[in-house]
This record gives C-alpha cells, structure tokens and sequence, in this order.
C-alpha cells in the first residue's frame, strides 16, 4: 500500500507541476485577432469585382493567345524572300546523272 | 453579465463579447489541453483551435447543456485530434529532448544525474498517461487537470456516472501497472 501510495505521489507531482504552467498572457488578443481576420465578412462587392478581376484576366490571356497566333499567320515568307533563297541554293542538276549524259 | 446574453449578443454581431467568454474560460480550456499534451505552446494552440471552433459553430450551440460543458467537449475532441495528428513530430521532440540532456551533463555530474532522474520519472508518468485508452484517459485528464466531479464528466463524455467511476479505477489501476518500475 506504502509503495501504491508512492507511486500516486508522483503521478500527483507530475499532475500539479503541469497545473502550474500558466498560458500566455496575450492568448486572448491573439485568439481574438484570429476570429477577427477570420471572420472579416468578404465585402460582397469587393467579392464580385475580385471574381470580375479572374474572369477579365483570362478573357484577356485567351485573346492574347489567339493574337499571338494572328500576329504569326500573317507574317508568312513572302514569294520574294523564298526567290533569295532558291537563288542562294547550290544547284542541285549537277548532282543528276541526266545532266551529265 | 450571464453566458446566455453573451451567446445572444456575439451572435446578433456584437464579436467583442466572445473576448469576455475566451477570458473567463482560457484557463480551463489551457489546463485540460496540458493534460493531453503536456506541453505549453501545444496547449496554447490548442485554445486557439478550441475557441475558433466555438464561435464558428455558436450558433449550433443549443444550450441543452452548460456552455463549459459544450467547450469540455470541443477541447476533448480537439486535443485527441491534435495528439494523433503529431504523434511523429512527438517522437522527433522527445528523442531531441533525450539527447540534449544526455549532452548536459555538467561537471556536477551528481546533480546533473539527480535532475536527469527526474526528467525521466516525470516523462514515464507523461507517458503512461498518453498510453491510457481514450477514454480512459480522457476521464482521468478531466479529474485530474481539471478536479471535475464525476457527475460533470459523465456529462461531457456523455455517459453514466457508474461508467465514470470505472473508466478512472481502470485508469488508475492501468497507470500502476505501467509504473511499476518507479517502486
């Protein structure tokens, strides 16, 4: 019984020193800032116009895109630059054993 | 001013009333986390959670039962969450802690070794109590931390009184067995 006892006293010191711990002095105020920007009801209008922000961002990287793609379609290789380029290729007849006969 | 007027006046907007029900509870929510972490900064995140809980679910609150009542039963459940969410980042502290005061023992090893003992009685007993069944535990936390009657604890785990009794004799009997080495 003596040694139960013991061991009952050390569980209870245990116990009494973790009582004792006290918490922040400020918990409180730092519970109580949390709620308060957690709970900060979202201005419906500043709601829409974020979601009007979204929504005009990618209309406008989608017609950027489309732009883009305009802007490459009509810079094609013009008939002249193909010409220059034809004329600056080695001649390819020599090449042909028809040529030489 | 009573808590029903403070419930009725924080959920008709008035959030600066919840600051007088944080304060007049913290301490019992702080006191009943310790019990299941036994560390102070767990502790003071777990009142954080426990109190964000409570207001954001306020209005479900149906005063069917005492409001420290409903709070016991969020800080239980919120601190059960809380152990099984970091029982490896447990470990890591524990084995980081074992290790520091293994490195500093100083040259007054009888002291050194005196106070080693005794960090390591005290962590036993830690942790016998974290090995306790659930509910069991949970029992023996609310009597011990918080000196509730057993009435009070059949009321916030919601069951008999009897059940109480025999869930605290089996923690006590289990915690002895585990301590055995202490004698």
């Amino acid at each position: 019984m003596i040694l139960k006892m013991k061991t009952e006293d050390v569980i209870d010191k245990v116990i009494e020193k973790e009582k004792q711990v006290e918490s922040n002095p400020f918990l409180s105020t730092r519970i109580m800032s949390k709620i308060a920007t957690e709970n900060a009801p979202l201005n419906k209008r500043v709601y829409f116009f974020r979601l009007l922000v979204v929504a005009a961002s990618i209309a406008l990287v989608m017609r950027m895109g489309v732009s883009i793609g305009k802007i490459y379609d009509e810079h094609r290789i013009d008939r002249m630059a193909l010409n220059i380029n034809d004329s600056q290729m080695e001649n390819l007849i020599y090449y042909m054993d028809a040529a030489y006969e | 001013m009573s808590e029903q007027q403070l419930i009725k006046e924080i959920l008709s907007g008035n959030t600066s009333a919840f600051k007088i029900l944080v304060d007049r509870h913290q301490g019992m929510v702080f006191r009943t986390a310790m019990g299941f972490v036994h560390s102070k900064e767990d502790a003071e995140d777990i009142t954080q959670e426990v109190f964000i809980q409570a207001f954001r679910s306020l209005s479900a609150f149906q005063e069917k039962s005492e409001f420290s009542t409903w709070l016991y039963r969020i800080t239980v459940n919120t601190s059960i969450n809380f152990v099984n969410r970091n029982k490896l980042r447990r470990l890591l502290i524990d084995t980081g802690e074992n290790l520091k005061a293994l490195l500093n023992i100083s040259s007054d090893e009888k002291n050194a070794h005196q106070r080693l003992e005794s960090d390591e009685r005290n962590k036993m007993v830690r942790n016998a109590i974290d090995n306790l069944p659930e509910k069991q535990r949970t029992a023996f936390v609310l009597s011990k931390y918080d000196d509730l009657s057993q009435r009070e604890i059949a009321d916030i785990m919601k069951i008999s009184e009897g059940a109480v009794e025999q869930l605290l004799q089996r923690a006590k009997a289990n915690l002895q067995k585990k301590l055995s080495r202490l004698q």
